[in-house]
């Protein structure tokens, strides 16, 4: 054999005719491509959303596991607005927060914020009891009756900045903004300019949140240095999170919590993780049936494909034997014909899913990642996955005689 | 057992001893070959002719290696084929028969040249040299023209002009021809007997035919009938042979 064109070599030739036979009929072609798009499109959508939702609950987990709430002894169930015990400075102030700090296990604080809440009602309005929060920028904007405490999320502008400290920015709630300030979309555009009035001082809205929650969408966020300034709270403070370095350390701190801080209740959180679990529990375990579902009917068709295609054509594997084709050339031509097939039917799956995983991460609200690795893994998956299918009706129809094979109908 | 040998193998490009060829169905024996002696010598035409189920394409398909004989010794161009694994008898296949089928048996997405070019790709001749060769083939059957349409833009009578053509593309000493015309009308198939009896002028063309008129065309007839060898005639005026008279002279 001339050496040289890999063209030239009988195996690349045979991998060349196998990748150009599925187009022997496109409607056919187009039809197997499309069925093959649907089942590995969906297959990869519920891997990947088996996978975020997995991440999430792991991810969610530890966040309010190793989180601890501390509010004013005996304020449970005020909403932060007072109860039989207002929330007074005396009880629950930067004191406090001071002791933390110095607790035993104090090295194990990831992370402390304090907040401080001034209810700010107007009987005139729908949401007549809403509630002003101060924090510093970059804590987390943590709405009372959140589920995980983060679920806070922004959705037109932006949140508070460090840049913020000092400025009388505000973030607002979507049904604050809403039925206070009269914004019913809620976008950049929509709150460009827009001000709110608090502690008779005018307010730029900077960004709108949102929690699924209407209580918990009825707040004003604003920098608690802003918030000192306007409402004067002394040294109060309404609640303190403190994030524990790692699970095993919560039961250390806690214990030095509520030895240290007798005018604190110390409550830990993962049941209020509970209800989002179960949804996103279930969520798991429903993407990974759908995706046991999907991998068994993409095998059966894959295999199924590969059988009739290979039936009908038995005569041809016959010709080709009888015309010299060694069993290798032929088995490499039918294996690469199903591989340019799952091959295409990967893309088209990768066509589907990509923008159908956009959606579903906005929906579900699960970062299901569709990227170029996604990608990569369902196009290999399923070339390998349509070369093991083929396997067993091409290797069955080599092993034929060609006279054996030429006599076969269908 | 029968045993009819047609000897004078000394230049016998086709040697066949006692083979027979024995099929299971269910329980029963169908004995497709029954003891089959012959040697064809290199160039010209043998026809073989026989009612249908005489064991016609069987003789074909165990010269050209495409089936095992159960018993008896196959020996093509001095190579026994009996002993050969199975790789042996793609090589056999590839560089000493070229196959003409009843129904073409072309690939249908490949063009004429693609058909044709195919048992050179797998004998490892160069692309270049493949499509040169081709092109000379498909001139000869008078395709020329043709050298892109794929089968289903070609008359039965091209297809098969095409498929004899592939059956020349490794140059072979042998052409085995299964019913070539059946599929034809009448003229055309006058037409690929000419082209086949042509090709015979420089190779052994072994032909299987119901056709007798088209038979008479051949140096010499091969007369099966359940599974036997009952005659061997040398056509166009020879004496017929009876083939079981010992030391008779069966080249043709």
């Amino acid at each position: 054999m001339a050496a040289g064109k890999v063209s030239d070599m009988p195996i690349a030739g045979s991998v060349l005719r196998g990748m150009r036979n599925p187009f022997r009929s496109l409607s056919r072609a187009l039809a197997v491509v499309l069925l093959l798009s649907l089942v590995i499109g969906f297959l990869a959508l519920m891997v990947q959303a088996t996978l975020a939702s997995r991440q999430k609950i792991t991810a969610m987990e530890g966040r309010v596991r190793t989180l601890i709430e501390l509010r004013e002894a005996g304020a449970f169930g005020t909403g932060g607005f007072g109860g039989d015990k207002p929330i007074g400075e005396e009880h629950f102030s930067v004191d406090t927060l001071e002791n933390v700090l110095r607790i035993p296990s104090a090295r194990h604080l990831a992370r402390v914020d304090e907040y401080v809440y001034k209810p700010d009602i107007d009987p005139s309005r729908r949401n007549a009891y809403a509630m002003v929060i101060g924090l510093h920028p970059g804590a987390a904007l943590r709405a009372i009756g959140e589920v995980d405490y983060e679920n806070a999320r922004i959705v037109a502008g932006r949140s508070l900045i460090p840049e913020d400290a000092k400025a009388r920015v505000a973030v607002v709630g979507r049904l604050y903004a809403q039925q206070r300030l009269g914004i019913e979309e809620t976008s950049g555009a929509a709150i460009a300019g827009r001000q709110l009035v608090l502690g008779g001082r005018p307010f730029q809205v900077i960004g709108v949140y949102a929690t699924e929650n209407d209580f918990g969408d009825n707040h004003v966020f604003v920098p608690i240095g802003t918030f000192r300034d306007i409402y004067h709270p002394g040294r109060k403070l309404s609640k303190i999170f403190v994030t524990v370095d790692s699970v095993a350390n919560v039961e250390t701190v806690v214990a030095d919590l509520r030895q240290r801080l007798p005018e604190a209740d110390v409550v830990t959180t993962p049941e209020a993780v509970s209800t989002a679990r179960t949804t996103l529990g279930s969520l798991s375990v429903a993407s990974a049936y759908a995706a046991v579902l999907l991998f068994a009917i993409g095998a059966v068709l894959i295999v199924f494909v590969m059988i009739l295609s290979t039936r009908e054509r038995i005569r041809e594997i016959g010709t080709l034997k009888a015309i010299g084709a060694s069993n290798a050339e032929v088995a490499v031509q039918f294996l690469a014909e199903a591989a340019a097939l799952s091959g295409l039917g990967g893309l088209g799956a990768a066509l589907l899913a990509a923008p159908l995983a956009r959606i579903l991460s906005r929906v579900l609200e699960l970062p299901v990642a569709f990227d170029a690795q996604a990608m990569a893994f369902i196009l290999t998956g399923s070339i390998a996955f349509a070369a093991l299918g083929s396997l067993y009706p091409v290797i069955r129809g080599v092993r034929l005689s060609p006279i054996e094979a030429m006599r076969r109908i269908g | 057992m029968s045993s009819q040998i047609v000897t004078d193998a000394r230049s016998a490009l086709i040697e066949l001893r006692d083979v027979a060829k024995i099929y299971r169905k269910g329980r029963e024996e169908v004995r497709a070959l029954d003891g089959i002696g012959l040697a064809v010598a290199e160039k010209g035409m043998v026809a073989i002719v026989g009612p249908s189920g005489s064991g016609k394409s069987s003789l074909l398909h165990i010269i050209g290696a495409m089936d095992r004989p159960t018993r008896g010794e196959v020996i093509v161009a001095g190579e026994p084929l009996n002993a050969r694994p199975e790789a042996g008898l793609t090589s056999f296949r590839r560089k000493t028969v070229g196959f003409v089928f009843q129904s073409f048996n072309l690939i249908p997405n490949l063009s004429a040249l693609e058909n044709v070019m195919l048992p050179m790709e797998f004998d490892g001749v160069a692309g270049d040299e493949r499509r040169r060769r081709a092109n000379r083939l498909l001139d000869r059957v008078g395709l020329a023209a043709r050298l892109g349409h794929r089968p289903r833009e070609l008359s039965g009578g091209e297809q098969q002009r095409v498929a004899i053509a592939r059956a020349l593309a490794n140059n072979p000493p042998l052409i085995l021809a299964d019913e070539p015309t059946g599929n034809l009308d009448s003229r055309t198939g006058q037409m690929i007997y000419e082209l086949l009896k042509e090709i015979a002028g420089e190779r052994t063309v072994l032909v299987v035919t119901h056709a007798e008129g088209l038979a008479q065309m051949a140096d010499r007839i091969l007369h099966l009938k359940d599974g036997k060898l009952v005659a061997d005639d040398p056509s166009q005026g020879l004496k017929k042979q009876p083939v079981d008279r010992p030391g008779t002279t069966g080249s043709a």
